[in-house]
């Protein structure tokens, strides 16, 4: 820093110093790690979903009001975002035209010989289908309605499981059952189920 | 004549040879469903200026390129949590806080295997725009299902918020105030006054009467029946949110454990409810929140409540402890009856005519 005689920067020099700063306390460098969330589904996935067998469809034979027809996926998913994440099951009923199979609405055994399109994420007997969530992280769980064995559901839209804060992967098994009744119209039946994780805010 | 008819049947061979050589086209490859994404987006936007973003998107699968389709649709609340409710269908009207005109990004992207890439992301706020808070969703989808009975797609969602600074209407209205059962996600049956485990979790639940996203602060003290005191500070740990018109139960651990976890290769902080080491007893709540956005009036809500904390041994033992003060008073107080008023004689019936 210097002085001068003149107003403008100019002329002979009057004074030269410095001025000097202490730091008092130690700076502290902080990186963030962006949340992210990860999230795969397909018939079979890795535990990390670094890989799948990009298998997306199942067919699941015929029709019987004798039999239970069954399918299952998995889906794994994980997020380090401290509000956790949320995975829902969306898709119109089973359907060949405007014949359509429903879906209970509350957690309901698989009764042979009715109309009944459900699913759940835990490991059945009743038929033998399914597999309880794998992982470490017991904070990723299935909601309350889709976590009772031998029992299935299916509203659109349902969260079908949930972190309430950071859960690494956890991978989850989605059993599908199939009902109809005798009198169930000819046809081929087919919905497409969507699964969608997304974090919570 | 020959000659045509024999370069025809040429042509006709190589075209077959070449279309059994070739493998199946690109078109109908299999798409990938393993993404990693950003689950939320948080920006503050003033009138008349846009934001230039990207978001990350990684393909984990290492096999097979991901073919995702974006998509802006709006969202609102589930319940008392902070789970979000997608309105997936095209035909709905817009929220009164959408995005859905302001926000732009492409339509469709593809990513090669085991690699991440940036996409654009656009938000431009048009002049003259009201201060609040505005919220859509941006939703990837893969993995199309097509066959069989059961098609599976899978899609994730990044939930984008933007802050308009100004003059905002803010509301907040203290409703429920207790220990919590964090299982019931937010639902106000989660609250018990009576407990006989003991309890890790305080919640408190606010309504969001006002035009703007609201994370209160503030503290909560529990005080015991001896007057002994214990302070949360660490109100909203999550960052959770009050959407507008939600009624949002926030959770707080009376004791926080701090955890490292990793995950893609990353260490990130994150809590969990320590043993709360209460006592049996009748505890009174009292929570003092804050909250307001920049360039506003910071409010006040405050609410007092309270629960007991009654475990089944402390009931068993107190049960036992009162039955044994009971006989044992009964005996004592015979015994002082007798030695001073004698002992009690059982009249006769001659001697209870008289």
């Amino acid at each position: 820093m210097k002085s001068l005689s003149s107003i403008d920067g100019t002329g002979p020099l009057i004074d030269f110093g410095s001025v000097r700063g202490q730091v008092e306390t130690g700076i502290m460098i902080q990186a963030q790690v962006p949340p992210m969330l990860v999230f795969c589904a397909a018939q079979q996935v890795d535990d990390n979903c670094t890989g799948t067998d990009e298998t997306y469809y199942r067919d699941m034979g015929t029709l019987s009001p004798t039999d239970t027809l069954t399918a299952q996926s998995q889906m794994a998913v994980g997020t380090n975002a401290s509000q956790g994440f949320v995975v829902t099951a969306n898709g119109p009923p089973m359907a060949a035209g405007t014949s359509i199979i429903n879906s209970p609405r509350l957690p309901t055994e698989s009764q042979p010989g009715t109309n009944q399109f459900g699913i759940n994420l835990v490991e059945n007997t009743v038929p033998a289908i399914g597999g309880n969530p794998e992982g470490t992280w017991a904070n990723a769980i299935p909601a309350a309605d889709y976590s009772i064995p031998n029992k299935y559901k299916f509203v659109s839209g349902d969260v079908v499981a949930y972190s309430p804060n950071v859960s690494l992967m956890r991978k989850f098994t989605v059993s599908y059952i199939l009902n109809s009744s005798k009198d169930l119209r000819a046809g081929v039946y087919t919905t497409t189920v969507t699964l969608i994780a997304s974090g919570r805010f | 004549m020959k000659h045509v008819k024999s370069l025809v049947l040429a042509a006709f061979a190589v075209l077959l040879s070449v279309s059994y050589i070739l493998p199946a086209t690109s078109a109908s490859a299999v798409s990938s469903s393993a993404l990693s994404i950003a689950p939320k987006k948080n920006y503050v936007i003033e009138p008349g200026k846009s934001v230039q973003d990207t978001l990350t998107i990684s393909n984990l699968d290492q096999a097979a390129p991901l073919n995702l389709s974006l998509r802006v649709i709006d969202f609102s609340f589930t319940g008392n949590g902070g789970t979000p409710k997608l309105l997936m269908d095209a035909s709905t009207p817009q929220t009164t806080w959408s995005l859905r005109s302001y926000l732009k990004v492409p339509q469709t992207v593809t990513i090669e295997p085991g690699k991440t890439q940036q996409v654009d992301l656009n938000i431009a706020i048009p002049k003259g725009h009201g201060a609040g808070s505005y919220y859509s969703a941006i939703v990837y989808s893969s993995g199309s299902g097509q066959g069989g009975n059961i098609g599976l797609n899978a899609s994730g969602v990044t939930l984008v918020f933007v802050n308009i600074p100004g003059k905002v209407k803010e509301n907040l209205e203290f409703t429920h105030l207790g220990a919590y059962d964090r299982s019931a996600q937010g639902d106000l049956d989660g609250y018990h006054y009576f407990n006989t485990q003991a309890p890790d979790t305080i919640a408190y639940t606010l309504k969001n009467n006002g035009n703007v996203v609201e994370a209160p602060a503030g503290n909560i003290t529990l005080r015991d029946i001896f007057g002994r005191t214990t302070t949360i500070n660490e109100l909203n740990p999550s960052d959770s949110l009050a959407l507008i018109g939600q009624e949002r139960t926030f959770m707080t651990c009376i004791k926080l454990k701090p955890e490292d976890v990793k995950l893609g290769g990353t260490t990130t902080k994150s809590t969990t409810c320590d043993t709360s080491g209460l006592w049996p007893g009748y505890y009174s709540v009292s929570a003092d929140l804050f909250y307001g956005q920049n360039g506003n009036l910071t409010q006040e809500v405050t609410k007092v409540g309270g629960f007991w904390y009654l475990p089944w041994w402390f009931i068993a033992v107190s049960i036992v402890v009162l039955c044994s003060a009971g006989f044992y008073g009964y005996r004592t107080y015979n015994k002082l009856r007798n030695k001073f008023y004698g002992p009690r004689v059982a009249k006769t019936k001659s001697a209870r005519r008289k």
